[in-house]
């Protein structure tokens, strides 16, 4: 690995961080259920443009990020992010899946389904209390996410020092 | 690999979590990449802990003063069950099985095994094993409930001159539909038209189990019957699982043991750990947790109480990993402790059970409470406004930590579901001081 590619995953990591830590922030300071899912929106911005196996390295690096912030399993929170990007690995081989509004829908469909693996594994922790979590509405942070990767997608992909991601040695 | 992660996600591997927690120890650092948006909650932050500091004595006194008044009601009312009796206090700090609780207490002298164990005028269980106290610890005993399968004591019923006799222990079957009470179940009664009457300890062969002399007399419930072929039952007068703060071990009289009070103020038993929580920012819209830079590694374990400054509980530790550990708030649904209340009217404590947390409300937090024995309040009918401690009886959740204050309805019935909201004057997700219990090996699993 290169100093330069090095260094460009050690600042997606940052932004990855950060994207979790804006995400907290809404979510404890009002926008409730429907606070998106950031870390995800950069996943899915970056997620068409990285070669190999870069993708799921980049899926961990958001859980791991995650992981710094949330009370949830380190091993959930990276089944979780690794099941929205096999969702958009898997609907990208047929589709046009770096074009703005498809890859909206899809990261609204990982936000929700990330969502659904980690409230499925917290009900299981609660036990016979799983029904206070299980019945939390999923769709509304679904439907921000979405609505956050239209927006935000086009700002989240020139980000300063992460072009070395994309690059691939002739 | 991806299904591998899903399937330790539901089913965890301890071995696999506990090399990941240390794998991810330096993630405590990491935490801080979030202080940036920190910074924008820390005149709140600031106000809370002003607003804390300033109340924490008072509730901290008031949280001693009502273990204080529960232990002494541990002790029979009833005069004629002191008679030819000691009574040794004890705190119950955990559960070796549902139907079995540790007591720690300042010594065993004069404690058998055997010795039946009280609360007020009720029977609790009888004493099945001694852990003699170690250097800086309380002595232990393992009781044996009541409500145990296997547990059989006799009881008498008396119908004016009329003795009619019975075993009780274990619990009774529930029909579908019925109220979810706790019933205690009655067996062979010596007459089986036997409808009602409150049920005393008493054993036809005394010899039968040794110290068994020292249980007569003891309440066990109020026996009913449903119609003139349905099955006996007792309602029971504590909640054996989860409102067992302070009993009292029945000793003989002539034991020499003093009745010494079983408390270690736990604000002031030097088990605290002080730190600064790592973050509140926690990303998924449905939780409420704090991180906090200290795991396992520091002596924190899972249902950890963990207060602001004095005695205010915010929350208990959800998961320990070995260098940092994760807070679920009281705001955080599924957070669940055991309470008591305080009555305005007369200041004494009432034991209301376990408390689970439905999520945030406007001001506080809505708690689910199972209502298991019948809550009665002094003063005139309808709401009342009441103060809520922690009970004990949970390891790492020490008693009298003040909660907040709700209101209770004046009359509760066994078997009620009721929704109850808890006012706080600060919001736990706005505090970053905290002190977190470290449970000491003999807490729990003595």
């Amino acid at each position: 690995m290169t100093p330069a590619r090095l260094l460009a995953w050690v600042l997606f990591f940052l932004y990855a961080a950060w994207a979790t830590a804006l995400t907290g922030l809404c979510a404890t300071g009002g926008l409730g259920r429907f606070t998106p899912d950031l870390g995800l929106v950069l996943l899915y911005a970056w997620a068409a443009r990285l070669p190999g196996a870069r993708a799921p390295l980049a899926a961990l690096c958001v859980a791991l990020a995650r992981a710094c912030f949330s009370a949830d399993p380190p091993l959930a929170l990276a089944a979780a992010e690794l099941t929205a990007l096999g969702l958009f690995a898997a609907l990208g081989a047929g589709l046009e899946v770096d074009r703005a509004l498809l890859r909206a829908v899809l990261c609204a469909a990982g936000a929700w389904l990330s969502a659904l693996l980690l409230v499925g594994v917290r009900a299981l922790a609660l036990g016979a209390e799983a029904g206070l979590v299980a019945a939390h509405p999923l769709w509304p942070g679904a439907l921000a996410t979405g609505l956050a990767c239209l927006v935000l997608a086009p700002f989240v992909t020139r980000l300063a020092g992460l072009s070395p991601l994309a690059k691939v040695r002739p | 690999m991806w299904g591998g992660l899903v399937y330790a996600s539901f089913r965890p591997v301890e071995p696999l979590e506990r090399g990941l927690s240390a794998a991810l120890a330096p993630l405590r650092w990491a935490a801080r990449l979030g202080a940036p948006f920190e910074l924008l909650a820390s005149r709140r932050v600031e106000a809370a802990e002003r607003e804390l500091a300033r109340l924490g004595a008072d509730e901290a006194a008031e949280g001693a003063r009502a273990l204080a008044r529960l232990a002494e009601r541990a002790l029979p009312l009833d005069s004629a069950l002191h008679a030819g009796r000691r009574f040794v206090p004890a705190e119950v700090v955990g559960r070796a099985r549902k139907d079995e609780c540790w007591l720690a207490l300042p010594a065993l002298e004069g404690v058998a095994l055997g010795a039946p164990v009280v609360c007020g005028d009720a029977y609790v269980g009888r004493v099945v094993e001694l852990r003699p106290a170690r250097a800086g610890e309380r002595a232990h005993v393992r009781i044996e409930l009541v409500t145990g399968a296997e547990f059989r004591v006799g009881a008498e019923v008396r119908r004016g001159e009329e003795r009619v006799f019975l075993t009780v222990g274990g619990l009774a079957a529930r029909r579908p539909g019925e109220p979810r009470t706790v019933r205690l179940a009655a067996h062979q009664p010596s007459d089986p038209a036997l409808a009602e009457g409150v049920a005393r300890v008493h054993e036809l062969f005394p010899d039968a189990q040794p110290c068994s002399p020292l249980a007569e007399g003891f309440r066990l419930g109020v026996l009913r019957r449903e119609g003139e072929r349905g099955a006996a039952w007792l309602e029971p007068e504590l909640d054996y699982l989860d409102g067992l703060y302070q009993v009292a071990i029945v000793v003989e009289a002539q034991s020499g043991v003093g009745t010494r009070s079983p408390f270690e103020p736990a604000l002031e038993d030097g088990r605290w750990l002080a730190t600064r929580a790592s973050t509140a920012l926690e990303p998924a819209a449905w939780r409420r947790t704090l991180r906090l830079p200290l795991g396992r590694a520091d002596g924190v374990a899972p249902g950890a109480a963990v207060t602001g400054f004095g005695a205010r509980l915010i929350g208990r530790i959800d998961r320990a990993e070995l260098a940092t550990s994760a807070v679920a708030l009281l705001t955080d649904p599924g957070c669940t402790l055991v309470a008591l209340a305080l009555d305005p009217a007369d200041g004494e404590p009432h034991v209301l059970g376990r408390l689970t947390s439905l999520g945030a409300a406007e001001h506080g937090v809505r708690f689910r409470w199972s209502v298991r024995v019948p809550l009665a309040l002094a003063g005139a009918a309808g709401e009342v406004r009441a103060r809520l401690f922690t009970g004990s009886g949970e390891p790492g959740l020490p008693g009298g930590l003040f909660l907040g204050e709700a209101l209770l309805p004046q009359r509760a019935a066994a078997g009620e579901e009721r929704e109850l909201v808890l006012l706080t004057s600060v919001d736990p997700a706005d505090l970053r001081t905290v002190f977190v219990r470290r449970a000491p090996a003999a807490e729990g699993a003595p």
